[in-house]
């Protein structure tokens, strides 16, 4: 029998938070035409000028990555004698690019067969027969130990199959397979940790080693919940991240007990794990997700993409934070009117930051562009005279005044939280919510902060300005927030002094608003979530009125008319137009 | 209620917008119309729509760009500057359009998709993205200007030169 080998695959114990160089790493979605993912599916990149070709393999969930060069495009292909689309890739910016591709599989593969799942136990002296072939896998960790008793996966896309087994006590992991196809290595709940392709040798055997360092981590988990305790001395593994948050408060006092929730994007999976004394709280969390950290009250503290990341990786972040606990006291025990609404509210925070190196100017061929360093996600600027304002992206409580011609740094501020919305300006005055939830206005020359109003734990909408009033809703139940908690319910329309930020009247609302509140004439509306449409006197919010029209966008006021969308009747996921009268 | 216009419809991106819970959410805009010297302005499912407001009736409509390697095309409510219509898409691209006929005036590519509306100032246009870049295009032309905030102005009431009644 010949039998050939692989040699030895390595991973660097070292993790690199930027790729150096000129290439990105272009994911591609692929869904069917009901948006249903396509899996197990072959899929070849193709350079278009060298005709290099890659290939691989959507995943369970229609995914699929390659390595992709600056300034080059790629053929993208489902079937090698047809070309489905092509991406160009820019010869500088972003390291991951995206893409979602709708591919209708022929029809004999339309529906994915179910995987064969077979569990072996293939002995140290096992023979492959004519139809098989023998694939070994070494495991050992970083000192070179082999890693016993280990559970490995193998599948087969070609043949729709599952092999699992376990390695014996040398680390061994011993699999009778078809020839003739791919294979994905899975470990932990890494499903592709590693690949081989099994050439179409009966009898043949193939060995390959691996180096792994497994994750040996406490957690309960409850559908598709996981709670962790990590120990101090417990670091990141080949198959999991590190990430360490640290929480201190306003007074700059380590907050224990705070719960942090680690969201796995696309999926109902969260991680949970709790601050100890030091404020501090560890999370191990899989590669292969992207993830939104979360406290309590306060949401989108950070976001991270592990997918792609190989090697021992950890990321350690510092956040000030009010506290649950203060929160909910504060909530409990705030004056309200005779409508249970808060009569007071508590400052927000803003220092003035030097942002080193996070924003860069770049001419491109119609103007510059403002890349904003670890930003995701850029919301819509303002512009009064020539000073633009921008956040540095929702996962980042910075607020920037740039020049609007040049780019060139004016000033920069850190907000209390993250989550800033699109602004409004008036008077000298640039007025900005952020989701967790504070209204600030800030002084346009100085970034200097005003006044400001920590409003609630929830915000989802932009402040608005006319004449000297500003208004914005508010979540007004902290009760009913938090993770696991449900919808919100509770929310209040205010209206605040621009100059000092007096409170000149509130009022309650059917649901958390849309967009922002839409000023015409003497009238303020807000469209709610709900559909509904609420109507207020802008002075003093008398004269209310409410109807649910089942609206999907704000209103637009005009004359007498308003006109709004609306969902349409009798048409799913459609939305029409509807007119209304303006007046009161 | 006055009335509705059933032929002024498309799809929804109501809930997939919301649902997402991003930071866009906190500008959401959805098919909000502008309206500009007695028409409305629009998206509506995949085109850019101009109707009459008095009778819903439609005037030209214009297809977006499709995101590539897919069908899918959406765009923000238009911004209005120098008597243009400014759209940003999620294609990546920034169309300047005439508000008479619909034509295409200009069309710039960013390296981005685009999700939340422009702003336009002294012959600028801003626009954020769904990664790390703030776009500025430079038109060279002055009288794109006036639309310097998220919907307009601090009323977020897109009208501009709105008739009393109509």
């Amino acid at each position: 029998m010949k039998s050939f080998l692989l040699g030895v695959l390595f991973y660097a114990p070292v993790f690199l938070f930027a790729q150096a160089g000129g290439y990105s790493t272009l994911y591609l979605n692929v869904t069917d035409s009901a948006d249903h993912p396509v899996a197990f599916t072959d899929v070849w990149l193709i350079d278009a000028t060298t005709s290099a070709e890659q290939e691989g393999i959507t995943d369970h969930k229609g995914k699929v990555h390659f390595r992709v060069d600056h300034g080059s495009t790629y053929y993208i292909l489902f079937d090698k004698s047809k070309k489905h689309s092509e991406v160009a890739v820019p010869s500088y910016g972003s390291l991951v690019i995206t893409r979602a591709l709708v591919y209708q599989p022929p029809a004999s593969r339309a529906t994915p067969l179910a995987m064969d799942t077979l569990d072996q136990s293939v002995g140290a002296n096992a023979r492959a027969g004519r139809s098989e072939a023998l694939f070994v896998l070494k495991l050992k960790g970083q000192n070179k130990a082999p890693i016993a008793n280990y559970p490995v996966v193998l599948t087969s896309t070609t043949y729709r199959r599952v092999y699992r087994t376990t390695t014996d006590r040398s680390g061994n992991a011993r699999f009778l397979i078809k020839p003739n196809s791919k294979y994905l290595i899975g470990l932990e709940d890494w499903a592709d940790y590693s690949s081989f392709n099994f050439p179409d040798y009966p009898g043949g055997k193939l060995t390959k080693t691996l180096t792994f360092e497994p994750t040996n981590v406490e957690e309960q988990m409850r559908n598709d919940t996981v709670r962790q305790t990590i120990g101090t001395d417990d670091g990141p593994t080949s198959a999991r991240f590190l990430v360490t948050v640290q929480v201190r408060n306003y007074e700059n006092a380590p907050l224990a007990g705070e719960e942090l929730i680690f969201d796995v994007d696309s999926s109902q999976r969260v991680y949970l794990v709790t601050t100890d004394e030091q404020g501090i709280g560890r999370a191990l969390l899989p590669k292969q997700y992207v993830y939104d950290v979360h406290l309590k009250y306060e949401s989108y503290l950070a976001r991270y993409d592990f997918r792609d990341k190989r090697g021992f990786g950890r990321v350690e972040i510092q956040c000030r934070y009010r506290g649950s606990e203060a929160i909910e006291n504060y909530m409990a025990q705030v004056p309200r009117d005779e409508n249970g609404i808060p009569l007071s509210f508590q400052p927000g925070m803003v220092e003035t930051k030097v942002p080193e190196n996070l924003i860069k100017v770049k001419e491109t061929k119609n103007g510059f562009d403002i890349n904003l360093s670890n930003a995701n996600g850029v919301s819509t600027p303002g512009v009064v005279e020539d000073r633009l304002f921008i956040s540095h992206g929702i996962y980042s409580n910075l607020f920037h005044c740039l020049n609007a011609h040049t780019g060139e740094h004016y000033w920069t501020v850190a907000l209390s939280e993250g989550g800033a919305s699109a602004v409004a300006c008036e008077n000298g005055v640039v007025l900005v919510n952020t989701e967790s939830c504070t209204l600030y206005a800030l002084d346009v020359q100085s970034g200097r902060m005003l006044w400001s109003h920590w409003l609630s734990p929830y915000l989802w909408t932009t402040p608005s300005v006319y004449d000297g009033l500003v208004y914005t809703v508010y979540a007004n139940d902290a009760s009913s927030y938090g993770f696991g908690k449900g919808d919100i319910k509770g929310f209040v329309m205010a209206c605040f002094d621009l100059k000092n930020g007096a409170v000149k009247w509130q009022k309650n609302i059917a649901n958390e608003g849309m967009g922002a509140p839409v000023i015409a004439g003497n009238l303020v509306y807000m469209a709610a979530r709900g559909g509904e449409l609420h109507r207020f006197n802008r002075l003093d919010g008398s004269s209310a009125t409410m109807a649910n029209l089942k609206l999907t966008a704000p209103p637009t006021v005009v004359g007498n008319r308003v006109f709004a969308m609306q969902q349409h009747p009798s048409k799913a996921n459609q939305e029409q137009v509807v007119v209304l009268e303006a007046s009161i | 209620m006055l009335q509705t216009y059933p032929e002024l419809s498309g799809k929804s991106h109501f809930e997939q917008l919301l649902a997402s819970y991003h930071v866009y959410c906190m500008h959401h805009q959805g098919s909000q119309a502008l309206h500009y010297k007695g028409f409305n302005y629009q998206v509506l499912g995949e085109n850019l729509v101009c109707s009459d407001p008095r009778n819903g009736k439609l005037m030209w409509k214009l297809p977006l760009p499709q995101v590539a390697g897919s069908k899918k095309a959406l765009a923000t409510m238009p911004s209005l500057a120098g008597d243009e219509l400014v759209l940003t898409t999620l294609a990546g691209e920034v169309w300047r359009v005439h508000p008479i006929n619909g034509k295409i005036l200009d069309r710039y590519a960013t390296a981005s998709k685009l999700w939340s509306q422009a702003v336009v100032a002294n012959g600028n246009i801003y626009t954020g993205s769904n990664g790390k870049n703030l776009h500025c295009i430079q038109t060279g032309n002055p009288a794109l200007d006036g639309w310097g905030q998220w919907s307009m102005n601090g009323t977020h009431n897109p009208v501009v030169m709105g008739l009393p009644d109509i």
